[in-house]
C-alpha cells in the first residue's frame, strides 16, 4: 500500500512540472527570442537592463537572456547547433569567428544592412575586417574591440623612483624596469614580488619580433605553419625567459596559487597586461591599497603589436525568428546602446563616434590615461582567421606550456608544433 | 558466527594477534583521516571568508565563520531551480527504471518465448559496449526528434530499461520459488497480475536497491546535462556547479559551499538507505 | 485438440513474454543496435552534424592511427593511469577490506567513511581536489606535506609531471566502492576452511595466500574487469580540473574524444575514436577473461 501511495506520488510530480513547464507565459503577438552572452555580474546587470529597454521599445518581442561562462561559449554554439537548437542572437568573441563562420553557421547580414541603410561606416575598419566579414559576406555586426594596454602599479613606480611608462618603452627598457622592481621583499629568499607577468597573448611576442604564425608554403602556395622560423621562435624565447631566465614574473605555479589578476590588484605586481574592460571589471573593485594607470604596450624589437580582439553580435541560420533577431542586433551595436555599454564596463565601442565622444574617454574613473587602449588600436593585429583556429590554438598552448616551464627551448617545442598544425591544416574542412 | 570462531582460537598466537590489532587500528585511523581531508577542507572553505581562502600560513578554522556564504552561493545562481530540475530528471528516471527493469528482468525469467537466451545474452553483451560509442548517435537521434535542450533525452531511455539492472533483478526473481506463482495462476491470475502481485512484492529488497543506485546515477551524471542541456534554466546541479566554477572562478568560499550541497542528498541517502547500498553492492559483486 | 491447446497457450506466453521485454527490445534496436550500425557508418565520413557528411573510406581509422599526435598521447595517459589505478585500487581496497574484516570496533563508521567518497557526484569531487590540489602553500595536501614532512610543495595540477600522479592519487580516494565488493566476499569465506589452514601449521601469509585469496578471486576478477573498463572512461574529474593541460599530460582518452565531437564538430572522427576505444576495451577484457581460467576458483568447483 506504501509503495502505491509513493509511485502515485511520483507520478503525480511528474504530471505537475510537465504541466506546469507546458503552459508558459505565452502572449499572443509576442515573439520570443534566445539570446547568448558571456560575461560577470557587473557585465550581465548592465546587459539585461539594456535588453529591459529595447523590450519596452520593441513590445512585440521579448528576449530570454542565457549567460553562459565565457570558457564555455565556443562549446555551447557548437553543441546547440549540432542539436538543432542555437539561441536566435548571440554574442561572438572574435577569437571563435573562423570556426563558427566555416560551419555556415551564421546568417549573412548583407542583404538586412541594404534594406535598412545601416551605417557601417561608422565602425573602426579594423573591427569589420577583423571579425564581421568571411569570404566577402558581412555575418556578424562588431560591437566592442578588445585591444590590450600595459596597466602598471604607480605606487610602486614611485616607491623605487621609477619612470612611469609611456610610448617610448620597447622590451629592452620594459625587462630593465621589471628587474628593478622584482624582489624578495620579506626576506624568505623567495621572490614575491614581480615586475610583470605573462598576460599579454603569446601572439604577441611573435608579431612584436617580426614573426607570423601561419604563412603560404612557397612551393604549393598553401598555408603552413610558421612558429619554427627564427623570428617567431626568438620571440617566444623572450616570453619564456620573463620567467626562466629573468625571474621577472611568476612561474606558472605561482600565477595558478592565486592567479595573476589577484597578484597585480594585491600589489605584488608591477606591470601586466590586459584589456580595458580589466578596469571596470575587476580593479575598480579589488584595488583598494594603490593608484594604477595604463600606458601604451612596449615595442618589441621589430613593432609596436598589440592582439585586436573583439566581440560582435550576430543572428544564427537556424533562427526561425530571423526579423526580430535583426532588431536586437541593430539595438546591441546602436550608439546608444554602445554609449551605455561603455560607460557601464569601459569596453572599446566599435563605434568611432561613440569611442572618440566623451562617453568612453572622460569618464571619471582610473585608468586616467586611458588614451592609451585607442593608441594601440592601429598597432592591433588579428589572430589568424583560419576555420581550425581554435584547435590549433590548444595544439600550440600545449606545447608552450612546456616553454613555459623552461622544458625546452622555444626552438625545440616550436619545431615540434609545426608538423602537427601543418597536419591540422592539411585536413581543416 | 565469525566471531565466536575467531574467540575460540584467540589462545595460541595471542601477542602477535593483538599487535596485528594495533596494526589494523593504527593503519584504519590514519587511512579515514586521510579520506576525510577532502570532506573537512572542503567544509571549512565553505565557511571561510574570501579573503583567508588562500590565506598565508593557511587558515584550518574559518575565522569569522560565516554561514551566510550558503545563502550567497545560492543567490549568485539560481541553484533552486537546478535543485528542482536534478530531482524532477532523477525521479522521473527513478521511476522508469524501477518499471521497465522489472517487467524485462520478469519476462526474462519467467515467460517462455522463442529467442529468450539469445536476446538475454545480447542483453548481457550491450554491457561490454563503452557508452561512448553510442553517444554521437544517440545525440543525433534525439536533436532529429526535437528533444535537444529539454529533459527528454535524460529521462525517456531510463524507461527502455538498463541492461546491468535488468540483470541484477533477473537473478532476483530466480531466487523466487516458481510455486508461488504456478499457484496463483491456478487461481487464474493472468500473467499481469502473476507479475504485480506476487512476483513484485518478492523483490522489493532488490528494487529498492536498485532505486538507491539509479538514484545515485541519475543525480551524478554530468556527462549527459552537459552535452544536452543548453539553456542555463535548465541546468542540473552537477552542470550548475561547473557554470558557478567558470563565472565566478575566484570564489572558492562560495564554490566549496555549494558543493557540499550539491554532496549533501548522498550522504543522507546513504545513512538513510545504507543497507540497501551494501546490498547492491554485493549483489553486483560477488554474482556479477 | 489437446496440442493445439497447449500450442495456443504457448504462443500467448510467448507474445506476453515478448510484450514483457518489448521496452528493453525497443530502446536495444534503436538506441543501441542502430546507433551502433550508426556510429559505426559515421565512423567512416566526415561529419559535423550540420552540413552533410562527406564519405572518405577509412581515412579516419588511418589518420588515428598514423598522423594524430594527441590520440597517442590520450591514449598513454589513458594507459599510464589505468596501469597505476587499477592495480593500486585493487591493492588498496583489498587491504582495507581485510583490516575491517578483523572485526573492529567502529566497524561501520569506518566503512561509510571509506565508502562515501564512492558515491558522490564526479563534478562536485571535482571541485573539491582542486581545492585540496592547490599549489605551494595554499593547498591543504602541501600545507600538511609541508608541515609533517617538511616536503616542499609540489606542483599537483600545474606540472605535466605530476598532474597524472595526481589523478591517480584522486582514484584511490574512491576504492570504497571495491571495497565493500571485497569485504562480502571475505564474510563470505567459510572459517572452517581457515580452521584446516592452521590445523596445517600454516601462518598469516600462507592463509592469505591459499585460502583467501582463492577463495576471493571471482571477486577480484570482477574489481580488475570494473577497473579496467572505468579507467578507461575517466571524463568528469579531468574536464573540470585540468582540460587536459598542462601540455597535454591529462588529456584522457574520453576527454580527447569529447572534444573532438563537441568542441571540434568532427563528429566522424570522434566514432572512429570511440570504435578503438571500444577494440581497446573488449581486448583487455577479453584477455583478462581467458587469463582467469588460470587464477579465477569458482565455488563450484571446488566443492566437486
Amino acid at each position: 500500500m506504501k509503495s502505491r501511495i509513493i509511485i502515485i506520488g511520483i507520478v503525480a510530480l511528474i504530471a505537475v512540472t510537465v504541466l506546469a513547464a507546458g503552459c508558459g507565459n505565452k502572449k499572443p503577438g509576442v515573439t520570443t527570442i534566445r539570446f547568448t552572452s558571456w560575461g560577470n555580474d557587473v557585465e550581465e546587470q548592465s546587459l539585461r537592463a539594456l535588453i529591459k529597454e529595447f523590450e519596452k521599445r520593441n513590445p512585440h518581442i521579448r528576449v530570454e537572456v542565457e549567460i553562459t561562462p565565457w570558457a564555455r561559449m565556443l562549446d555551447k554554439l557548437m553543441i546547440s547547433s549540432a542539436g538543432g537548437r542555437p539561441p536566435d542572437v548571440t554574442r561572438i568573441s572574435s577569437e571563435w569567428f573562423p570556426p563558427i563562420a566555416a560551419k555556415g553557421l551564421l546568417e549573412p547580414l548583407d542583404k538586412y544592412i541594404e534594406r535598412d541603410n545601416y551605417d557601417l561606416d561608422d565602425f573602426y575598419p579594423e573591427s569589420i575586417e577583423g571579425w564581421g566579414v568571411w569570404e566577402g559576406k558581412i555575418l556578424e555586426i562588431p560591437t566592442d574591440i578588445d585591444i590590450y594596454a600595459m596597466y602598471y602599479n604607480k605606487d610602486m613606480f614611485d616607491k623605487y623612483k621609477l619612470p612611469y611608462p609611456d610610448e617610448t618603452w620597447d622590451w629592452d627598457k620594459y625587462l630593465e624596469v621589471a628587474k628593478k622592481l622584482t624582489l624578495d621583499t620579506n626576506g624568505d629568499g623567495q621572490i614575491d614580488q614581480w615586475g610583470t607577468t605573462l598576460d599579454m597573448w603569446w601572439q604577441d611576442y611573435v608579431y612584436a619580433n617580426g614573426g607570423t604564425i601561419i604563412g603560404p608554403d612557397p612551393d604549393t602556395g598553401d598555408v603552413q605553419c610558421t612558429l619554427d622560423q627564427p623570428a617567431a621562435y626568438e620571440g617566444l624565447q623572450f616570453m619564456a625567459d620573463l620567467i626562466n631566465k629573468y625571474h621577472v614574473s611568476p612561474t606558472a605555479e605561482e600565477a595558478a596559487n592565486q592567479g595573476t589578476s589577484k597578484l597585480f590588484t594585491s600589489g605584488r605586481i608591477g606591470m601586466t597586461i590586459s584589456g580595458s574592460w580589466a578596469a571596470e571589471l575587476i580593479y575598480k573593485n579589488e584595488i583598494t591599497t594603490f593608484k594604477y594607470d595604463v600606458a601604451p604596450i612596449p615595442k618589441g624589437p621589430e613593432t609596436r603589436v598589440s592582439i585586436i580582439c573583439g566581440a560582435a553580435y550576430a543572428v544564427l541560420k537556424r533562427s526561425q525568428h530571423k526579423e526580430e533577431a535583426w532588431e536586437l542586433v541593430k539595438w546591441m551595436t546602436g550608439k546608444e546602446y554602445q554609449r551605455a555599454a561603455a560607460m557601464r564596463s569601459q569596453i572599446i565601442p566599435s563605434r568611432r563616434s561613440v569611442a572618440e565622444s566623451g562617453a568612453y574617454l572622460h569618464l571619471d574613473a582610473d585608468p586616467k590615461n586611458r588614451q592609451a587602449f585607442l593608441y594601440m588600436i592601429p598597432f592591433g593585429k588579428s589572430v589568424p582567421a583560419v576555420s581550425c583556429a581554435p584547435e590549433m590554438t590548444q595544439i600550440i598552448q600545449s606545447e608552450l606550456d612546456l616553454v613555459r616551464l623552461g622544458r625546452e627551448s622555444a626552438r625545440e617545442g616550436m619545431e615540434k608544433v609545426k608538423p602537427k598544425v601543418d597536419q591540422l591544416l592539411r585536413h581543416r574542412e | 558466527m565469525s566471531t565466536v570462531a575467531v574467540k575460540k582460537k584467540a589462545r595460541p598466537g595471542a601477542a602477535q594477534k593483538k599487535t596485528w590489532r594495533a596494526i589494523a587500528y593504527t593503519t584504519l585511523i590514519v587511512g579515514s583521516m586521510i579520506s576525510l581531508i577532502p570532506f573537512l577542507w572542503m567544509l571549512g572553505t565553505s565557511f571561510k571568508d574570501p579573503a583567508n581562502v588562500f590565506a598565508d600560513p593557511i587558515q584550518i578554522w574559518p575565522k569569522p565563520w560565516l554561514w551566510s556564504n550558503y545563502a550567497k552561493a545560492f543567490s549568485k545562481l539560481p541553484f533552486a531551480q537546478y535543485t528542482f530540475n536534478t530531482c524532477l530528471i532523477t525521479a522521473i528516471s527513478m521511476f522508469g527504471q524501477m518499471l521497465s527493469c522489472a517487467l524485462v528482468a520478469f519476462g526474462f525469467a519467467r515467460m517462455r518465448f522463442p529467442g529468450r537466451n539469445v536476446l538475454f545474452v545480447t542483453l548481457l553483451a550491450t554491457m561490454m559496449l563503452p557508452a561512448q560509442v553510442t553517444m554521437i548517435p544517440v545525440f543525433k537521434i534525439w536533436s532529429t526528434l526535437g528533444f535537444y535542450d529539454t529533459f527528454v533525452p535524460l529521462t525517456l531511455p531510463s524507461f527502455f530499461g538498463s541492461a546491468f539492472f535488468i540483470f541484477l533483478l533477473r537473478q532476483y526473481y530466480m531466487t523466487v520459488p516458481h510455486e508461488m506463482d504456478e499457484a496463483a495462476r491456478i487461481d487464474g491470475a493472468s500473467t499481469m497480475q502473476v507479475f504485480y502481485k506476487v512476483l513484485l512484492p518478492q523483490i522489493k529488497p532488490a528494487l529498492a536497491t536498485l532505486a538507491i543506485f539509479s538514484f545515485m546515477n541519475n543525480w551524478n551524471d554530468f556527462l549527459g546535462p552537459l552535452i544536452y542541456l543548453s539553456s542555463p534554466a535548465k541546468r542540473t546541479l552537477a552542470l550548475g556547479l561547473y557554470a558557478f566554477q567558470g563565472q565566478y572562478a575566484t570564489d572558492w568560499n562560495y564554490l566549496m559551499a555549494a558543493s557540499a550541497v550539491v554532496m549533501m542528498p548522498l550522504l543522507i541517502l546513504f545513512f538513510c538507505g545504507q543497507k540497501y547500498f551494501i546490498q547492491g553492492v554485493v549483489i553486483s559483486g560477488v554474482k556479477g | 485438440m489437446a496440442k493445439t491447446h497447449t500450442s495456443r497457450l504457448q504462443r500467448k506466453e510467448a507474445i506476453e513474454g515478448y510484450l514483457c521485454i518489448a521496452p528493453w527490445l525497443f530502446g536495444f534496436i534503436f538506441l543501441t543496435l542502430g546507433a551502433v550500425l550508426f556510429s559505426f557508418f559515421m565512423s567512416l565520413t566526415k561529419w559535423d552534424m550540420i552540413n552533410p557528411a562527406k564519405f572518405v573510406g577509412f581515412a579516419n581509422y588511418s589518420t588515428i592511427m598514423f598522423d594524430d599526435d594527441r590520440f597517442r598521447q590520450s591514449l598513454k595517459v589513458t594507459a599510464i593511469y589505468a596501469g597505476f589505478s587499477v592495480p593500486l585500487g585493487l591493492v588498496c581496497s583489498l587491504a582495507l577490506a581485510m583490516l575491517l574484516n578483523l572485526n573492529v570496533k567502529g566497524m561501520q563508521w569506518f566503512r561509510s567513511i571509506f565508502y562515501i567518497p564512492a558515491i558522490l557526484p564526479g563534478a562536485a569531487v571535482a571541485m573539491v581536489w582542486q581545492m585540496v590540489l592547490r599549489p605551494q602553500s595554499s593547498g591543504i595536501f602541501n600545507a600538511i606535506l609541508g608541515k609533517l614532512f617538511h616536503i616542499e610543495p609540489i606542483p599537483w595540477l600545474t606540472s605535466p609531471d605530476w598532474v597524472l600522479n595526481s589523478f591517480i592519487i584522486m582514484s584511490l580516494w574512491g576504492v570504497g566502492g571495491g571495497m565493500i565488493i571485497y569485504l562480502a566476499g571475505l564474510q563470505g569465506v567459510p572459517t572452517q576452511l581457515y580452521e584446516a589452514a592452521e590445523i596445517d601449521g600454516a601462518g598469516s601469509w600462507q592463509k592469505f595466500r591459499n585460502v583467501t585469496l582463492p577463495m576471493i578471486s571471482p571477486t577480484l576478477f570482477f574489481n580488475l574487469i570494473m577497473g579496467i573498463i572505468g579507467s578507461f572512461q575517466v571524463f568528469t574529474s579531468s574536464f573540470i580540473m585540468t582540460q587536459g593541460g598542462p601540455a597535454n599530460a591529462s588529456l584522457f582518452y574520453v576527454l580527447y574524444l569529447y572534444q573532438k565531437a563537441f568542441k571540434y564538430l568532427q563528429m566522424g572522427y570522434a566514432c572512429a575514436l570511440a570504435w578503438i576505444l571500444f577494440a581497446i576495451i573488449l581486448a583487455l577484457t577479453l584477455l583478462v577473461m581467458t587469463s582467469s581460467r588460470r587464477w579465477v576458483y569458482y565455488e563450484a568447483e571446488l566443492k566437486r
